[in-house]
């Protein structure tokens, strides 16, 4: 499997600009090739739009969500990701553990408990 | 219930569901609004049972209060536990459950639910337990618990 290449390892993390080369989906397998950092198109249920962020693939679920959050004007509570059908993220694996793959769309959803 | 002019409700609850027909469309849900009345009803299979499940929102008063959800015997507005799915959210309040969060009026002792620490008119503050702050972000938490459901309350 080729590794992330040069180009692709100079790309910034964060909030991605529509300029970016890796802003829309390049289509074809998910992650054919060893990335570092992966493409999440965001979604929150309270906006129309998606943004979509790079991130590493070490950040925790968390961490991104948080980055997210903060991103669409969520000032409080535990962010996480949902994929659609499944349960939310646990917040403390990584980006890679929880298996996402570059450009999944994922939606923003409050991880906090029940009381 | 409200001092809330309905026209004032209705303008605000009519601009958050641009984005929830979208967050709906995502999660194969339906929804209604009956602007008259300002009531909001989703649907939605329970993803483990396969049962229809259908959650209705009372807006009376939104945003000065959080809506009143109630889980409701599909086609109708008849009330029980057997309607409610099993969700982290919920507490027994009186024999009854109901979803236990800062964002349903029901949770709250004024309303007769268990929450005599919160107050309803300052909803947007409390930081107990989950938060959403706008009804696509209220029926996103829902949809994300269901997801964890193992079956009806009864």
């Amino acid at each position: 499997m080729e590794t992330e290449t040069e180009t692709e390892k100079l790309l910034p993390v964060g909030l991605l600009d529509p300029s970016d080369p890796e802003y829309e989906d390049p289509g074809g397998e998910p992650d054919s090739h060893r990335r570092e950092r992966i493409v999440l198109v965001v979604f929150a249920p309270k906006d129309i739009k998606p943004k979509r962020f790079r991130f590493p693939l070490s950040d925790t679920v968390g961490a991104a969500a948080q980055i997210a959050a903060q991103a669409f004007g969520y000032e409080t509570g535990t962010p996480s990701f949902q994929i659609k059908d499944k349960p939310v993220l646990d917040r403390d694996l990584t980006l890679e553990r929880a298996g996402l793959h570059s450009h999944e769309h994922v939606e923003l959803v409050d991880a906090g408990g029940g009381v | 219930m409200s001092a809330l002019p309905p026209d004032a409700v209705r303008a605000v609850v009519e601009k958050e569901l641009d984005a929830a027909w979208g967050w709906a469309a995502r999660h194969d849900w339906t929804l209604q609004w009956d602007s008259e009345h300002l009531m909001l009803r989703g649907a939605t299979y329970h993803p483990r049972v396969k049962q229809l499940i259908e959650v209705t929102a009372d807006a009376d008063g939104y945003r000065a209060v959080p809506p009143a959800w109630r889980f409701v015997r599909p086609g109708s507005d008849d009330l029980g536990p057997e309607w409610f799915p099993q969700l982290t959210l919920n507490v027994m309040c009186d024999g009854s459950p109901v979803l236990c969060a800062p964002w349903n009026r029901l949770a709250y002792r004024e309303n007769g639910g268990p929450h005599e620490n919160w107050s309803g008119g300052s909803w947007l503050q409390v930081t107990e337990g989950t938060v959403a702050h706008t009804i696509p972000d209220m029926l996103g938490l829902i949809d994300a618990h269901l997801q964890s459901s193992g079956g009806m309350v009864v």
